[in-house]
């Protein structure tokens, strides 16, 4: 064995709880943030496997506007000999009324399709689609609409048999409750049914059954073939990625929150490693005395480091192995998603690569520190240690890294960056913060001996104490920073019945001539339309004459993708001559009369904008069902979403779209929910064609899947608590052995052991307070950034909630403190003599 | 001649006051020669040790060690000098904490590319008499056991030169004396130059010669 690694070996024998805690650390940070990463993989993984099912072929083009037979004929012509099988289908919005009115979402089977994946029925039937006549719903209409099976419901003005309930739908990848419930339609009767008019909220899909799967490639050239931004060239595996998309969101914030817990465990690190460092700095001396050179202390330092930290990965990875197959089998049974609950082999790379690197970043400073020291006179009867600053140069390593998980975890450039930026600032402010209170409160002076001992304590030996307190903050500021967010935009979105400000039933799909019968029926029912707004489809074609660079092959960031999806998609446009209550100017002007064809003015939601990569004064063309129609871009506004208020995010000035193929949008504020479902009732008899949403479901089915993915951030925050106090815990013990010839002293003088326990509570609970009251501070100021950037939403902090958070956190880590205290506390004064 | 040093200086600052400790301090070292170096506390003996030993260097003067300028020689070129041919024994013993006696004596071996040389090793234990307590870490060995050891271990890869400050300066008189013995006993048949700094005249005297710092300067 070659020097430095058995000397590693032999540092390592020696200094074993030192050692211990240093691989409790990584564990916890590497379990924490793996756990997430397999998670993730797991899901995508499971749905990429039944990807076919979820799209039900092997290739789709789909649109909200009609796709052209010519463009449509591109395609087969390509596809060829390939092309095994085609259909074209729809689905789309309705009401379905059973006892109760409601919306439902359509979706048309035909003989033969889906091509892949085949739906599990209530009645185990073999049957592949509901006959003419007839539908299948899923389980949650039953109860919504007050039917079973053998029942009838009314669809577009006609009733169908309820012929069974399905149990499982492949082309669905994670239920978390719809806002519409699927619907299961024969194609035979979409003709007769009359569900489909002229500007409905429809989707149009080719489905395609290929003899070999495609490529990437040859996916791109068929975009290119349609050449039109509005029709979507779907694959099986695209599909999968679609479906991930609302467990991504959730899985990034986890990922983030883990990372909070990785670095805080890193802290730990750096504080373990620097102490054992300085405390075995002579034995460094020796062997350069000795004659060991820097490259060889160097390399006994890493392979310490590595050793430490394969051992480290290999626990977490054991950990992980063991705990993550039943949390996953839980998990896949509670989302009812169907995924592999085996820990994916990523996990090997993320464990035994990540953590040798992680913890290499983390203890370089150390390790520099410790080798560019000059060796001391150790001749001299007390020699001199050398104290060298650490040069900040050498965190760059660790903060990159940080900085590069962040942006990973994310997804994206913009939430990856603000967390970054967040967790560096406020760190850096709870270094600064408690420099500066640490030193002060070694300025205090009183007549008790305890606050003379407390303040020289802590005011002597403030360098050393700081880790600990940082990341404490880190923890207290997370653990009040989620749950603020959560009561701030469950507060935003909540849904008083009484309130006026929000509608209460949102109408689509009214035709043009509809709109005067419609406005009559509600006055015949005591009612008015608050808000009616024309909806006209199109597509977004040019930009400055140039046209629209649609495709991109791949997406980084989440940015990129929502720039991609918006630009991939039909648009809906409106019209009118100024802004509406929940919007707000700001950039621009508004629009200015004449309001006529020659001076087309286009309003644009500023993030839509952004995405597309719009600017003021723009050109931008649209096709309205084939006729090319241009308009300068003239302002740009910010739109409050959730007022849940008919909205677009492109607005025309009137003059130009009045005579366009139109529906519109309507809303009624104001409603009791007895008046509503009668409404309803009567509204899907008489305008079968008609769409209409229950606002106060749709908040209640949005909280209810935040109030689940906060449930899983809380969680996730109290990794952080956890790590927090392992860190607490550690500089705890170094302290203790530290101070343990001190603590004799004051025994032998005759200090009582009470008085000595006393102290070294109010000493923890000073610090750890301070702490928790600094974190909980910086996380309300956070929050409002947060909610502020992010979300757009008036800030309403929770104070007594703050203030709970500082309380728990302040005496558990005290309590945590005094635990590691304790042999100094109890042993006797001649074995600590001794 | 092992040894030459001529004309050393060496100043330090105590923040822009120059305070100087050798002013031109020479001495010489032949091969099988024993030297001893006197003088009171702040005199420089700590100074001229750091000198000799390579681990700082002079303001200005010569000193060759086995014909080679000190301070011509690279930091690593001086580290592989002092693993092969030199020899240190400290007042506070220094034993590497995590390393058994065995271990520790094993050391200059291993650093000098000689392998663990597990018999040379334990001879050595044996010769200073802790044939028992290789196995044992210097945390759990005696102040005379640890020095023993640390004479050991710079004795064992066969220097030419031993460096050895106040070797029972933090031992009692007995143990103190039994520790001399032993050093000059092995110099002696190992036919090795040492240089003994010591303010203890009667340990002093025991040398070929003798040189009193003074001043900051070696006088005879």
């Amino acid at each position: 064995m070659n020097l430095p690694l058995s000397q590693s070996l032999k540092f390592l024998r020696y200094h074993k709880r030192e050692s211990l805690l240093f691989l409790i650390g990584l564990f916890l940070g590497l379990s924490v943030l793996g756990v997430v990463h397999d998670l993730r993989v797991s899901f995508q993984e499971g749905l990429n496997s039944k990807s076919k099912e979820l799209l039900g072929s092997d290739l789709s083009l789909s649109s909200r506007v009609e796709i052209s037979p010519e463009k449509i004929a591109k395609i087969d012509t390509y596809l060829n000999k390939n092309l095994v099988k085609k259909i074209q289908l729809d689905s789309f919005f309705s009401m379905a009324k059973g006892e109760k009115a409601r919306l439902v979402w359509v979706k048309v089977l035909s003989e033969g399709f889906p091509f892949y994946g085949k739906y599990k029925l209530e009645s185990d039937s073999e049957s592949l689609l509901p006959k003419p006549g007839s539908v299948w719903i899923y389980p949650e209409l039953t109860t919504l609409l007050g039917v079973g099976v053998g029942d009838n419901i009314k669809l577009g003005g006609r009733n169908y048999l309820i012929e069974d309930i399905v149990l499982d739908d492949p082309s669905q990848g994670l239920s978390w409750g719809s806002v519409a419930p699927r619907v299961f339609f024969n194609n035979q009767d979409l003709v007769i049914s009359g569900l489909v008019q002229k500007g409905s909220t429809k989707t149009t899909t080719v489905y395609y059954k290929l003899s070999k799967s495609i490529s990437d490639d040859e996916v791109n050239l068929l975009e290119e073939l349609i050449d039109d931004s509005a029709v979507e060239v779907t694959t099986p595996l695209k599909t999968s990625q679609q479906m991930a998309r609302a467990m991504k969101y959730l899985s990034d914030f986890l990922s983030l929150i883990s990372l909070v817990a990785l670095f805080m465990a890193g802290s730990g690190l750096y504080y373990l490693f620097g102490h054992l460092l300085e405390k075995a700095k002579t034995t460094f001396y020796l062997f350069r005395l000795l004659g060991l050179n820097r490259k060889q202390i160097g390399l006994i330092l890493i392979n310490v480091v590595l050793i430490l930290s394969f051992l480290g990965s290999l626990l977490a990875f054991a950990g992980t192995a063991v705990l993550l197959p039943t949390l996953k089998a839980f998990l896949a049974e509670k989302l009812k998603a169907d995924f592999p609950t085996a820990i994916t082999s990523e996990i090997y790379f993320f464990f035994f690569g990540l953590g040798p690197l992680f913890a290499l970043c983390m203890t370089w400073p150390t390790i520099y520190k410790s080798l560019s020291e000059s060796i001391p006179n150790l001749f001299e009867e007390v020699y001199k240690r050398t104290s060298l600053s650490l040069s900040y140069v050498h965190f760059l390593p660790g903060v990159l890294l940080f900085l590069v998980l962040s942006l990973l975890s994310s997804k994206s450039f913009k939430i990856g960056t603000f967390f970054f930026i967040s967790m560096l600032v406020s760190s850096s402010l709870y270094w600064l913060v408690f420099n500066y209170t640490f030193q002060k409160i070694g300025l205090l002076k009183g007549d008790r001996l305890w606050l003379t001992l407390l303040s020289k304590s802590i005011g002597r030996q403030y360098k050393s104490l700081i880790t600990g307190p940082v990341t404490l903050a880190i923890a207290a500021m997370m653990l009040n920073l989620i749950p603020q967010m959560q009561l701030m935009i469950e507060q935003e979105l909540s849904f008083d019945p009484q309130s006026s400000s929000r509608p209460h039933l949102f109408m689509f799909d009214i035709q043009d001539e509809q709109v005067d019968p419609f406005n009559q029926f509600l006055v015949s029912n005591d009612l008015t339309a608050d808000r009616t707004s024309p909806m006209i489809r199109g597509r977004l074609t040019k930009i400055n004459n140039k046209p629209l660079l649609v495709r991109s092959k791949n997406s980084l960031t989440r940015e990129q993708e929502r720039s991609e999806r918006m630009k991939n998609r039909g648009v809906n446009i409106t019209y009118k001559d100024k802004l509406n209550s929940d919007e707000q100017l700001v950039e621009g002007e508004d629009f200015r009369s004449p309001f006529e064809e020659k001076n087309v003015q286009i309003s644009l939601e500023k993030n839509y904008a952004e995405r597309i990569g719009a600017q003021l004064d723009d050109i931008l063309e649209f096709d309205i069902l084939g006729v090319p129609i241009s308009g300068k871009v003239v302002n740009f506004r910010k739109v409050k979403w959730s007022s849940m208020n008919p909205n677009f995010f492109i607005t025309f000035s009137p003059g130009v779209l009045e005579d366009a193929p139109k529906t519109h949008l309507m809303t009624i504020n104001k409603l009791e929910n007895a008046k509503k479902l009668e409404i309803l009732e009567k509204m899907t008899e008489l305008f079968p064609n008609v769409s209409a949403v229950d606002i106060s479901n749709v908040v209640e089915k949005v909280l209810n899947v935040f109030s689940q993915m906060m449930k899983a951030l809380r969680f996730q925050t109290l990794t952080t608590l956890l790590c927090g106090l392992f860190v607490v815990f550690s500089m705890g013990l170094n302290q203790a052995e530290q101070r343990r010839t001190e603590t004799s002293l004051y025994l032998m003088l005759g200090v009582p052991r009470c008085s000595l326990i006393m102290w070294s509570l109010i000493e923890a609970s000073v610090i750890n307070s301070i702490a928790s009251i600094m974190g909980v501070i910086v996380s309300f100021g956070l929050t409002a950034l947060v909610v502020f950037f992010f979300f757009d939403f008036e800030v309403h902090l929770n104070f007594e909630l703050g203030l709970l958070v500082a309380l728990s956190v302040a005496l558990f880590s005290s309590f945590i403190t005094f635990i590691s205290q304790w042999r100094r506390l109890f042993v006797p004064p001649l074995k600590l003599l001794s | 001649m092992i040894l030459d040093g001529e004309s050393i200086f060496k100043s330090f600052f105590q923040g822009k006051k120059e305070i100087p400790v050798l002013k031109g301090a020479s001495l010489h070292l032949a091969r099988g020669e024993t030297l001893a170096i006197i003088g009171k506390s702040g005199s420089g003996k700590s100074t001229l040790l750091s000198l000799l030993s390579g681990v700082d260097r002079p303001n200005s003067g010569q000193l060759n060690f086995l014909g080679k300028n000190f301070t011509n020689l690279s930091e690593n070129e001086i580290s592989e000098l002092r693993a092969s041919k030199m020899g240190i024994i400290f007042q506070q013993f220094f034993l590497i904490p995590h390393l058994t006696a065995l271990e520790n004596i094993q050391l200059p071996l291993q650093i000098n590319g000689k392998g663990s040389q597990l018999e040379e090793a334990q001879q050595w234990l044996e010769k200073v008499g802790l044939a028992d307590r290789g196995n044992h870490f210097p945390d759990q060995l005696s102040g005379g056991e640890k020095q023993r050891v640390a004479i050991a271990r710079a004795l064992v890869h066969s220097p030419d030169l031993v460096l050895a400050d106040e070797p029972s300066g933090s031992l009692d008189e007995k143990t103190g004396k039994e520790i001399m013995d032993l050093i000059f006993q092995l110099v002696s048949e190992k036919m090795k130059g040492i240089i003994l700094v010591t303010h203890d005249k009667e340990l002093a005297a025991r040398c070929d010669r003798i040189l009193n710092l003074e001043n900051g300067v070696l006088l005879s």
